[in-house]
């Protein structure tokens, strides 16, 4: 009892107080008796004492402990910001190989369970929910007797798409991991998109901008995909107040059409970070007499971090902080899929 | 400064009973009157301080210490690796570095610490807490320099039964050049330039607010404004820590102002020897001085060189945080020192920079 002890305290530090009645009845392991008994008034460590002695008390130890990780699932689905998620795109369909699409979790967290029983520990548990039309996974691969949040992985995978977003795992179980998933979808290899980030329906809004298209063929009513995000971007304080006036309204007009021809005009999905690796001939040398051009590259690593990069972007540009024709790197992110860049100089031929 | 009088450090005005003159003592400056310090914003760094005069002293030059040796490496090696809180002090009243009076300091700063643990300031309840002063080695490097003192605070925290410290502090200054008390009132105080402490939040005000209340001075952080991190970017990212191994690249981050929804920061980093490279192109490695207009180039070299990339204009944002081989520094007064051997030459800046805010008051 003392591995179900210690997933329920991890749930439970994960909630917060306002979400917790609402998800312990969501759960539905506790009957209605159980669930008038507790008082959720109270501190969460006194919740939390009540649920683990109704887990106790029911003596039904493999149960308790499948539903003790179906709840720390339904924690991580509830604050899926507080997981890094890294996008993989499935590559080299296995040849003789079904189109291994479940949309049923059931079945979904049976074939799963296969596989991870081949290359893991027995006591390596799955648990799968479906979720804004996306199958939520946890699996717990475990090294040790006791509970570590390090051994739990999460993946969420939105079916007929040809990648999935993980979150972290250890490096030691990287190829049995990655095994497993490889034969659950049919496929021979999983490369990571250099994407990643906090969003996860950003992250696969534009991993599809970059794959472009599902098991199905290119989809022509892309409104219906359950991460794309349709909402038009907030319109700028001058553009709300009718009684603000601009002194320089053409330039500000021209500005505000050039960034919705780069931008369009709806939000741009959620990133937390751009990274550019840069190799480049060195630019700066404009003030600078005897500049030591021995050829080589200057190295330099550039990232913008902000609860929204690529809208920063673009306002940077409507803010005049950045001049206009934005670069192509910084435009074209969306279509590009990845938020890992390289740049270097074109070497001359 | 008003018309007529000089700026040598001897004339600045000690001689009233209290350490400093009053400001509204001074009659027909040009200045507007204010109760701060001028910010350095806001100054042209030429004119400023007469006594560097735009420039700032190299970090390999020749120190006027006693001894150059790797043994001070490893007394200083304490400073490194460690995230500090920079301050700056008002002199020091009645302040002794004899031995009995540090035992003494010991005993009244324990019994504050005590006091504030009864009263529940600690988060950590039960922070029991013995004090120690003693001489910090290594930091005295001319006759001007006051003895550099370590407190350290011991203790257990919550239910733990072993002794860890809760608190270090330095209090030093390094290479003083000139003193700013006057005679008349030198053998009453002790000026101390800087105060290092790595600490909690609470343990930290208890110290300074005993400080201040003992010695009846004034302690407020160390900030630095984007022109000194701009300064500290071109005097330290032109040395590198050890030739024997990688060094770390040399990062600028930005703030990006606030109304620029979406973005925060923009953190620029470069290679070590790269930076290294653009700066041998502007300042003269055999010189030992560099000027504003060195540093001025060389900051805006790179921000061209990132213009031309993405045409985002970083002399329109501030500098927040400057990091290079030796050191990482925040605006805020954070302080992190990678090398031992270059402790002394970023410890003697900081006293420079603590010095003119006080001069300037």
């Amino acid at each position: 009892m003392g591995f179900i002890a210690d997933v329920l305290k991890s749930c439970f530090s994960r909630l917060k107080v306002a979400d917790l009645e609402q998800l312990i009845r969501q759960w539905g392991y506790l009957n209605n008796d159980e669930l008038s008994q507790l008082d959720f008034s109270k501190s969460k460590l006194c919740v939390f004492r009540d649920v683990l002695s109704f887990c106790e008390d029911k003596k039904r130890h493999k149960e308790a402990l499948r539903k003790v990780n179906d709840l720390d699932l339904m924690c991580t689905v509830k604050n899926s910001t507080k997981k890094k998620w890294t996008m993989y795109k499935l590559q080299d369909k296995k040849s003789g190989s079904k189109e291994n699409w479940y949309s049923d979790p059931e079945k979904f967290k049976r074939k799963l369970q296969q596989q991870v029983d081949l290359y893991f520990d027995s006591a390596a548990s799955v648990s799968v929910t479906l979720q804004d039309g996306a199958l939520w996974c946890r699996l717990y691969l475990p090294s040790g007797n006791h509970f570590m949040t390090a051994n739990a992985v999460y993946l969420i995978h939105y079916p007929n798409s040809h990648c999935f977003a993980i979150s972290a795992f250890k490096v030691s179980v990287q190829n049995f991991l990655f095994q497993c998933l490889s034969n659950l979808f049919g496929y021979h290899t999983l490369t990571s998109m250099n994407l990643s980030g906090l969003q996860y329906k950003s992250l696969f809004q534009l991993a599809f901008n970059k794959l472009g298209e599902t098991s199905f063929g290119k989809l022509s009513d892309v409104q219906s995909l359950p991460f794309i995000s349709r909402r038009k971007r907030k319109a700028e304080e001058i553009e709300r107040e009718p009684n603000l006036r601009s002194e320089d309204v053409a330039m500000k007009r021209h500005r505000s059409l050039s960034l919705e021809a780069a931008f369009g005009e709806y939000q741009q999905p959620v990133l937390e970070s751009l990274r550019f690796k840069v190799e480049a001939k060195f630019m700066g040398k404009k003030n600078i007499e005897n500049f030591q051009d021995n050829g080589e590259p200057f190295r330099c690593c550039v990232k913008f971090e902000g609860p929204s990069v690529l809208d920063g972007v673009r306002n940077l540009a409507s803010c005049g902080l950045a001049n206009e024709p934005l670069p192509k790197h910084l435009l074209r992110v969306n279509s590009l899929g990845t938020n890992n860049f390289v740049l270097k100089s074109k070497e001359k031929s | 400064m008003a018309p007529g009088e000089t700026s040598t450090s001897t004339n600045r005005c000690m001689t009233t009973p209290q350490t400093f003159k009053s400001r509204l003592s001074h009659r027909f400056t040009p200045k507007r009157f204010t109760p701060y310090g001028r910010t350095p914003q806001s100054r042209r760094i030429s004119t400023a301080v007469p006594t560097t005069r735009g420039r700032r002293k190299n970090v390999h030059t020749r120190t006027k210490s006693r001894s150059d040796s790797s043994s001070e490496a490893e007394d200083l090696k304490g400073f490194t690796n460690v995230t500090w809180r920079v301050y700056k002090l008002s002199p020091l009243y009645k302040f002794s570095s004899a031995p009995k009076d540090l035992k003494r300091y010991g005993q009244l700063l324990s019994s504050c610490v005590e006091a504030a643990n009864q009263k529940g300031l600690f988060v950590e309840n039960n922070v029991s807490g013995k004090a120690l002063f003693c001489v910090q080695e290594g930091l005295k490097k001319t006759a001007d320099d006051p003895d550099a003192i370590q407190i350290l605070v011991k203790g257990k925290k919550g239910l733990g039964t072993v002794d860890t410290v809760i608190l270090t502090a330095t209090l030093c200054g390094v290479e003083m050049e000139g003193d700013l008390l006057v005679p008349d009132v030198k053998g009453h105080f002790t000026y101390y330039p800087v105060l290092l402490v790595k600490s909690t939040v609470a343990m930290t005000d208890v110290l300074i607010t005993w400080l201040m209340r003992h010695f009846d001075c004034k302690i407020s952080p160390l900030v630095f404004p984007p022109v000194y991190m701009a300064w500290m970017i071109a005097m330290w990212s032109g040395a590198l820590a050890n030739t024997n191994r990688k060094n770390k690249p040399v990062e600028l981050v930005y703030q990006v102002p606030s109304e620029c929804e979406g973005i925060k920061k923009i953190t620029y980093t470069i290679e070590a020897a790269d930076c290294l490279r653009v700066w041998n192109s502007i300042h003269d490695s055999k010189s030992d001085m560099f000027t504003e207009e060195e540093m001025s180039t060389f900051i805006s070299s790179l921000e061209e060189h990132f213009y031309s990339l993405f045409r985002v204009k970083l002399n329109a944002m501030q500098l927040s945080c400057v990091g290079t081989s030796l050191c990482y520094i925040g605006r805020d007064g954070i302080l992190k020192i990678y090398s031992a051997e270059h402790v002394s030459c970023i410890l003697r800046h900081l006293t420079e920079l603590s010095m003119e805010h006080f001069s300037l008051v």
